[in-house]
Formats: structure tokens, C-alpha cells, sequence
């Protein structure tokens, strides 16, 4: 394990570890609920990083993956006991990433990313066509197993376990090979690398994580309708990503913490929370371009500047 | 079977363009040939359709006698052909030494031994770059990106390694490395072809010289019977677009 994994992996848990200690002091459900939710972004976020964030791929589908996982709760939660439910969940995700990923990523470039976004809306149209199955735009309700403490718990837990995956996976050799193909994908080539079936691997280990995540997200609601493949939902992980630091796993989650938890409080202007997160999303393209992510970079070396002023 | 590449009667077209008329030769095994010709001639054509970065219309290549017909580029670098680009593509979020240790090894390949982890070493040793193996690849100098191009290339154990243009952009001091680098892989036996302008740097080196011109090969031999091929004094002297300062 490297110097940096084990940093990394450490701050995870100490952050991680703060929120599940958090209940002891604050009982609010609401608050626990919001923390639940952003959890659950987190996990969304960060599984989008690996395809996006170090293969540069944008994915503007990520939606797909979750909510294929929120509908299989949907759809198997009555007749499955609930720890067989998350990996159909995740199992789902990975079936539709192959049959997102097999015909699209051959393409290059910006084809891929633009043909992504047009997978979760045709899911949208075809869970309006067949009703009897999905419910329409009613959606379908979902007894969750758990909720309350228990599901912030299983969220803070999931979200954990995703961190650690994706950051052991991004600090190892398969993860300079992500890097490499995004940097440059014909000298990846040049190097022997078979840079669409690594495009299929990091496409499919997103959708595997994200379709768990997808599992408690219909939990979270009670709920699963067509709206989790609406473009709010896809361009808002998009964007907790470039807020939060793409290519680095943390930024996007930290992204996802602070973009759900503004949303939160400015509540009473719902309807604008997009162009909210699409504003801080400017905001930080122009001023703080590796994200939020970054400010952990920048805040030591201010204070290294600030030490060495210090002593004349 | 004596030939390690073999290009035959290969014809490439973009749209209306043909970049490449029918073109053949041969590359015996350890044997170093430089390929010049004018700007457009398709030099750099031939290297993709070569390494499975382009398709040609017609003919084919065979490596070791193996055809390479619709292999991927990451196939063909499998098959033990490397290559290297004329403008360095360096994996800028890596060190030099992630990015030599990131290749994929061929079976095939004359540099190394057999696939191990002194590899990464030895490559980096040989172009001189061992002792900059935990910078960052994008903060390398010109010239130490191009080695780091052969270096990445090498590492991938080629038996057949293409060189698109590395004396471009180098200085004096980096031009003498680098022949070195040439020379020792030279006498290690492994099959080269060079793409070039620099041609006092390589005629020192070669003794076999293929001439495109228009996408066409007009002259192959050594450097001083292609000097006389009137069709080659024609292209790179008088006539049509004045190539006088690459001779």
C-alpha cells in the first residue's frame, strides 16, 4: 500500500467515522435524512469519477446505473430478502453498463459523452411505456428495510466500502492505466494498452458501486419513479464531480456533501437548485479549476508561505 | 521467411486523397532502414497503416511472415511492433518511471529478456532517463520526452521498433544521445525503421534508405545509390515545392 492510499484511506475513515458518531448529538431525523442523502450522492459522485474523472470520459449517464439499481429495489423488494436486493441491484447496473458500454465506447472524443446522455432519457420514456410494470410516472413505492438511523448507517457504511475500492483502484497499476488513457489514449495504444476493454472495466466497476447505491436511494425515498433518469439527476452528479475535483475519487464525494447539503438550505428556492449548482459549478471552473479538492492543496502551501513570512 | 516487416503493394486514400500509391518493401531482421521524403510524402501514413492506427485500401503487412489485417494498434504493439510518435505523447499525469512500467511486453521482443521487473531499469537506463524516474512525464524537457517516446515504446519488448521523426526538435547534445541510443539498439539485434530529415545524422548509421515522394516509394537502396536516383534528386532539389533544405 503506498504512502498515499493510506492517507487517503485514513482521512476517509476519521470522516466517516465523525458522521456515524454524529447521531449521539444530533437526533434531528431531517438532518440525518439530508446527511443520508448526501451519503448516497457521495457514493453516485465518486463511482462516476472513475470512467469521467481519470479516463476523462465524461459520462452524462451515470443516472442510468443508479437508478436501474433504485428500480430493482423497486421491482425486486417484495419478493427478495433485502442483502439479496443490493447485489441484484448492483447486477442490474452491470448488465445495462455492458449494454450501454459495448456499442459506445469505441467512440472517441466527445461521441461518447453525448451519447451517454441520451441513455437515461430513453430509460425515462421506456418506464412512461410500460406502465403496468413501472408504474408510469407514479413510480413505484419501495418498503425499505431500513430507514431512519439504520440507513444512515447502512449509507455511511456503503459509501466507506465504495471510497475504499475506488481509491485502491486509482492508486494501483490499474489505475495509472485509466490515467494514461485519459491523458492520452492513442500513446496508451502505442504502449500495448487495449484501451476500450479498460473503458468497459471502468465503466462496469461505476455501475457495479452506483447500483448499490442505487438500491438505498429508493430505500431513502420509499420511492422509485421515471425522475431519477430526468437530466437534473444526471447533470447533477456531473457537477458534484467538477465542483468537487475530478480524477481525484474524494473531491467528487466531497462535491456531493457540499452541493446536497447548499441545496438543503436554500430548500425555500427549490426550484432554482439546478441553476444554483450549475453558478457554483461556474464559480469554480473559472476560480478554482481541480475543484474543491484542490483547497486541501492549496491550504498548506498557504500556510507553508504564511510560516516562512512569519519569523522576519 | 527472413523478412521481420513486409509491406505489400499497400494503397491508402483519405477521401480523394491518396496518401499512399502501391507501395512495397521488405525489412530484413535486424536490419535498420531510414524512410525520408518530402512533407506529404505519406511517411507518416505509412507508420499508421503499419501499426494498425490506419487501414489501407489495398495490401497488406506482415510481421514475421503474420499478417497484422485488422489487428488493433494495442494488438499489433502485442504482436511485438512498437512505435513511437513524431510529436511526444507522454502521459503527463504519470512519472517517467510509471509511464515505462505501464507498457504492455510482447512475447516477441528482443530487447528485453523475458518479462520481469528489471525491465523498467534497463529501459530507462539505456536512453538515460533512470535518474529522472519519479518526475512527473510532463516536465520534461524537448529531448527527453522523445527518449521517453523510445523508452515507452522499448518497454513494450518489441521485435520491430518504428521511429517517427525522433531527431526533430532536438538539440546538438540530444541528437549525439540519441544516435547512441540508436546505435546500441542497433548492434542488439533489433529491427528498425526510422522516419527522417535529418539525413546527415542517419546516413552515418544506415545502410538502406526507402524514398517516398507523392505517396509513392521512388527510390530504395543505400544512401549512396538512392543520392543518384535522378527521381530523388528531382524531388528533393528542383521541381515542384523547392524541398532543397532538407537534403
Amino acid at each position: 500500500m503506498t504512502r498515499r492510499l493510506a492517507v487517503r484511506l485514513a482521512a476517509v475513515a476519521a470522516a466517516l467515522g465523525a458522521l456515524a458518531l454524529l447521531p449521539l448529538w444530533v437526533s434531528n431525523p431531517y438532518v440525518l435524512s439530508v446527511l443520508t442523502l448526501a451519503a448516497l450522492y457521495a457514493i453516485f459522485a465518486s463511482s462516476w469519477d472513475i470512467l469521467s474523472g481519470y479516463i476523462g470520459q465524461l459520462n452524462f449517464g451515470h443516472a442510468v446505473f443508479f437508478g436501474v439499481g433504485a428500480y430493482t429495489a423497486g421491482f425486486l423488494g417484495p419478493h427478495l430478502p433485502p442483502l439479496l436486493v443490493l447485489p441484484a441491484g448492483s447486477l442490474a447496473a452491470v448488465v445495462f453498463a455492458f449494454l450501454v458500454g459495448l456499442p459506445c465506447l469505441k467512440l472517441r472524443g466527445p461521441y461518447l459523452s453525448l451519447t451517454t446522455l441520451v441513455f437515461p432519457l430513453i430509460l425515462e420514456r421506456l418506464a412512461f411505456t410500460f406502465r403496468d410494470v413501472t408504474g408510469g410516472e407514479y413510480g413505484l413505492r419501495v418498503e425499505p428495510p431500513l430507514s431512519g438511523l439504520g440507513l444512515y448507517f447502512a449509507a455511511l457504511a456503503l459509501l466507506a466500502a465504495t471510497l475504499a475500492v475506488l481509491l485502491a483502484v486509482a492508486e494501483s497499476r490499474l489505475g495509472r492505466t485509466f490515467r494514461a488513457i485519459g491523458d492520452d489514449d492513442l500513446a496508451a495504444m502505442a504502449a500495448g494498452i487495449n484501451t476500450t476493454r479498460y473503458k468497459l472495466g471502468a465503466f462496469v466497476l461505476g455501475a457495479a458501486l452506483a447500483g448499490l447505491g442505487g438500491v438505498l436511494y429508493a430505500y431513502h425515498l420509499r420511492h422509485v419513479g421515471p425522475e431519477v433518469f430526468g437530466l437534473f439527476t444526471s447533470f447533477a452528479i456531473v457537477i458534484m464531480g467538477i465542483v468537487g475535483g475530478m480524477g481525484t475519487i474524494l473531491g467528487p464525494a466531497i462535491g456531493a456533501f457540499f452541493l446536497t447539503l447548499l441545496g438543503e438550505s436554500l430548500r425555500e428556492i427549490e426550484t432554482y437548485r439546478l441553476l444554483v449548482y450549475s453558478g457554483v459549478m461556474i464559480l469554480c471552473v473559472l476560480y478554482l479549476p481541480r475543484g474543491l479538492w484542490s483547497l486541501g492543496e492549496a491550504l498548506p502551501a498557504l500556510a507553508r508561505r504564511l510560516g516562512r513570512a512569519a519569523p522576519r | 521467411m527472413s523478412a521481420m516487416l513486409a509491406v505489400e503493394r499497400v494503397t491508402k486514400r483519405f477521401r480523394g486523397l491518396t496518401a499512399l500509391t502501391d507501395v512495397s518493401f521488405e525489412v530484413a531482421r535486424g536490419e535498420m532502414a531510414v524512410v525520408i521524403g518530402p512533407n506529404g510524402a505519406g511517411k507518416t501514413t505509412l507508420f499508421n497503416v503499419i501499426t494498425g492506427f490506419a487501414r489501407p485500401e489495398e495490401g497488406r503487412v506482415t510481421l514475421a511472415g503474420e499478417p497484422l489485417a485488422g489487428l488493433a494498434p494495442h494488438a499489433v504493439v502485442r504482436r511485438g511492433l512498437a512505435r513511437t510518435f513524431q510529436i511526444p505523447r507522454p502521459f503527463k499525469s504519470l512519472t517517467v518511471g510509471e509511464t515505462v512500467a505501464l507498457a504492455r511486453p510482447s512475447a516477441a521482443g528482443k530487447v528485453l529478456g523475458a518479462p520481469g521487473t528489471g525491465d523498467a531499469e534497463r529501459v530507462l537506463r539505456l536512453v538515460q532517463l533512470w535518474e529522472r524516474r519519479d518526475e512527473p512525464a510532463g516536465t520534461l524537457s524537448q529531448g527527453d520526452l522523445k527518449l521517453l517516446e523510445v523508452a515507452r515504446a522499448l518497454a513494450t519488448n518489441p521485435a520491430l521498433l518504428l521511429l517517427d521523426e525522433p531527431y526533430a526538435g532536438l538539440g546538438p547534445g540530444e541528437m549525439a544521445r540519441l544516435t547512441r541510443v540508436v546505435m546500441d539498439l542497433h548492434a542488439a539485434g533489433l529491427t528498425l525503421v526510422i522516419i527522417e530529415h535529418k539525413l546527415r545524422e542517419l546516413m552515418k548509421l544506415t545502410r538502406r534508405v526507402i524514398v517516398l515522394h507523392y505517396g509513392e516509394k521512388i527510390a530504395d537502396g543505400t544512401p549512396a545509390v538512392v543520392a543518384r536516383e535522378p527521381r530523388v534528386l528531382e524531388a528533393y532539389m528542383g521541381g515542384r515545392g523547392g524541398m532543397a533544405e532538407h537534403a
